[in-house]
């Protein structure tokens, strides 16, 4: 499989008055195409940092993160989240006062798509992810946790990223809810060739993931190769 | 933008909120700027309407020394001394009395008249009359004026002559046979009551008030420039508050110290001192509605974005770029200020109609103030760290 996203020798710190931390450190990998991962640790391990590096919304301080052969370094960082990386949260972070479709054809309309094909683009990513045209009017306040994390996918979609992350994308699901967000994320893996990496306390994510990276202390510490696979 | 816009029609109660902040900041400008307008109006019509005639006379009153005024003063005038045309005008230097006098024209015919008004009495513009007018150089203490004096001569004894003389020569004392002076005839009269000339205001001052009475007097142009005038009629002449005092100081004329000026204010400052401090009142209160405007557009704005730290951050990590970011905050708050203004604009004109001012300085300084307010707040939320927007989930 292509590799598409490599992880360096990164490290990331915070710092503030009082001290350092180092929330990731020294963390090496490569992440492929078309494959389904899962970053699994202790609450504090660093993995929502290690993600962040990952969405481009920071670079990291030593080593360096290589998209496409491509250093985010030297990236614009604002296109490469624009156009390379869609990122998934646990509490949606869908924008409160726009529509469901709205909230979907927002990438789209960054990217400069006029407002009649992003309409089209947008119903068919909320098609893909089961909501029909009843949703495309509602607020996120009008929907269930599980469909506003759906839009959010649908959102992600549009973006046309080859990278999905999500950080805890079950985290604030029932588990029939969590089961079917999982399955839309392993068919975008399996069957769309996306690179999809989530952090997850769900056993079940990782159960069906491709490969579980587990860190300790901002560190990769295992590597399981998916039974499975 | 379209998020912009879309997000002040769906939150309505907020956006209207906003609005009305604006509109009430915009409409306490307008109407503190067309009090101000109309006050300082009410003030300058006051001032205007009120003549202030200042009168130049002798320290002690007397009438022989009253007509004993030093020419030498009317260079304050002619020479425009600290400026002083500036502030003045209706110039006069009025002088007639009753004499007798004799007349010659041409050598020939000599008329003895008496009760005749010698003198000119007035200083005109320079256009009003063909000739220039000076005071007459050798004679230090004539109220003559002209480089060739002129003077005023009885309307039968120009019928008698045809009409036909423009200058005539006076006889001051009867016996010195040879004392004549030659005069430019600028008008004629019959007795005091009836004096032709060709400017209005000769008649005017001619026939009015007493007789022997000579001073030198003007009119202020505005009754506002009494500090001013006064300040200059000092440099020459005893003010009004030490009136009875004697200098025996020279002045900036190198003449003694001993003319009064008075210069009668009636009631004006009762009338002024209210409106003026009506003004000042304002314009304190000015500056403070613009401070407020930036107080309020920060805190209005920050009251409206705080709860929207999360949304900015969502979109700086689906990339749109800080700028962008920020632009779609600030051109939210600015589409509510523009809103506002245009109201608070639209109500004052419904208030004042035909008589309101807008000083569209004040509003645009207003504008300024507010949006730099709301600029502050909103840059505070655009320029998150995008990091945090992971920490939300935690
Ligand atoms: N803004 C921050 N300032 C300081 N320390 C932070 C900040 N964010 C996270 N950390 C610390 O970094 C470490 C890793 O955090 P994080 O990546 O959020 O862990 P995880 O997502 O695995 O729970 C933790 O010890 C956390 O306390
Ligand atoms: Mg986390």
């Amino acid at each position: 499989m292509e590799k598409i996203l490599e992880v360096k020798n990164a490290v990331y710190e915070y710092r503030n008055k009082y001290q350092t931390v180092k929330a990731v450190n020294d963390f090496s990998f490569e992440f492929e195409r078309g494959k389904l991962y899962a970053v699994v640790g202790k609450s504090g391990c660093g993995k929502t940092t290690l993600l962040a590096m990952l969405a481009g919304l920071d670079v990291p301080k030593e080593g360096s993160v290589v998209y496409k052969g491509k250093d985010t370094k030297e990236m614009n960082l604002d296109k490469y989240r624009r156009d390379d990386v869609a990122v998934i949260y646990q509490d949606y972070n869908l924008f409160p006062l726009l529509t469901a479709i709205e909230n979907v054809m927002y990438p789209l309309h960054l990217k400069g798509i006029k407002d009649k094909e992003a309409k089209v683009t947008a119903a068919k990513m909320m098609d893909s992810v089961g909501l029909d045209s009843a949703f495309h009017k509602r607020l996120p306040s009008m929907l269930s946790g599980g469909e506003q994390q759906r839009v959010a996918i649908a959102r992600a979609l549009a973006a046309k990223a080859d990278v999905i992350l999500a950080d805890e994308p079950t985290g604030n699901l029932d588990s029939e809810n969590g089961k079917n967000i999982i399955g839309i994320l392993k068919k975008l893996a399996h069957e769309e060739g996306y690179c999809v990496i989530v952090v997850t306390h769900d056993s079940e994510i990782s159960a069906d993931a491709d490969e579980v990276l587990s860190m300790r202390d901002g560190k990769l510490v295992t590597k399981q190769e998916d039974k499975v696979n | 933008m379209r998020y912009g816009i879309t997000n002040i029609l769906r939150s309505l109660p907020k956006s209207i909120a906003l609005v009305c902040a604006a509109m009430v900041l915009t409409l306490s400008i307008c109407i503190i700027s067309q009090s101000i307008v109309t006050q300082t109006q009410s003030l300058e019509d006051v001032y205007s309407e009120y003549i202030i005639e200042t009168v130049i006379t002798d320290q002690f009153c007397i009438e022989e020394t009253n007509l004993a005024m030093n020419s030498k003063y009317y260079n304050i005038i002619s020479q425009n001394l600290h400026g002083i045309r500036d502030y003045i005008t209706d110039i006069k230097i009025r002088s007639s009395f009753s004499s007798n006098y004799t007349y010659m024209f041409d050598d020939k015919v000599e008329r003895e008249l008496g009760g005749s008004v010698v003198g000119l009495t007035y200083l005109p513009d320079e256009e009003e009359f063909k000739h220039e007018f000076n005071l007459m150089p050798l004679y230090d203490e004539s109220i003559l004026l002209d480089s060739r004096p002129s003077c005023i001569v009885p309307k039968r004894m120009m019928e008698d002559m045809g009409w036909e003389y423009y200058t005539v020569r006076l006889r001051y004392d009867k016996q010195e046979e040879n004392e004549f002076v030659e005069f430019n005839i600028v008008g004629t009269h019959e007795g005091p009551d009836n004096i032709y000339c060709s400017y209005e205001s000769f008649n005017d001052e001619l026939t009015k008030g007493t007789v022997s009475i000579y001073s030198f007097r003007f009119n202020l142009i505005n009754s506002k420039y009494t500090g001013e005038v006064a300040k200059i009629l000092k440099f020459y002449f005893i003010e009004p508050s030490i009136v009875g005092a004697i200098r025996r100081e020279l002045n900036e004329l190198k003449i003694l110290f001993r003319y009064t000026f008075v210069m009668p204010k009636g009631n004006l400052d009762d009338v002024v001192k209210p409106i003026e401090s009506d003004i000042r009142k304002l314009k304190i209160a000015e500056p403070f509605l613009f401070v407020l405007s930036v107080a309020t557009g920060l805190v209005v704005s920050f009251m409206s974005t705080k709860n929207r730290k999360a949304e900015f951050a969502v979109m700086r990590s689906l990339g749109t770029g800080k700028a962008m970011v920020f632009f779609e905050a600030f051109f939210e708050q600015l589409l509510l200020c523009l809103t506002g203004m245009l109201l608070g604009i639209a109500v004052f004109f419904a208030i004042y109609r035909q008589n309101a001012v807008l000083v569209v300085w004040k509003i645009a300084v207003f504008f300024v103030c507010y949006m730099s307010g709301t600029a502050i707040s909103v840059l505070n939320v655009a320029l998150v760290n995008v990091m945090k927007i992971m920490k939300a989930n935690e």
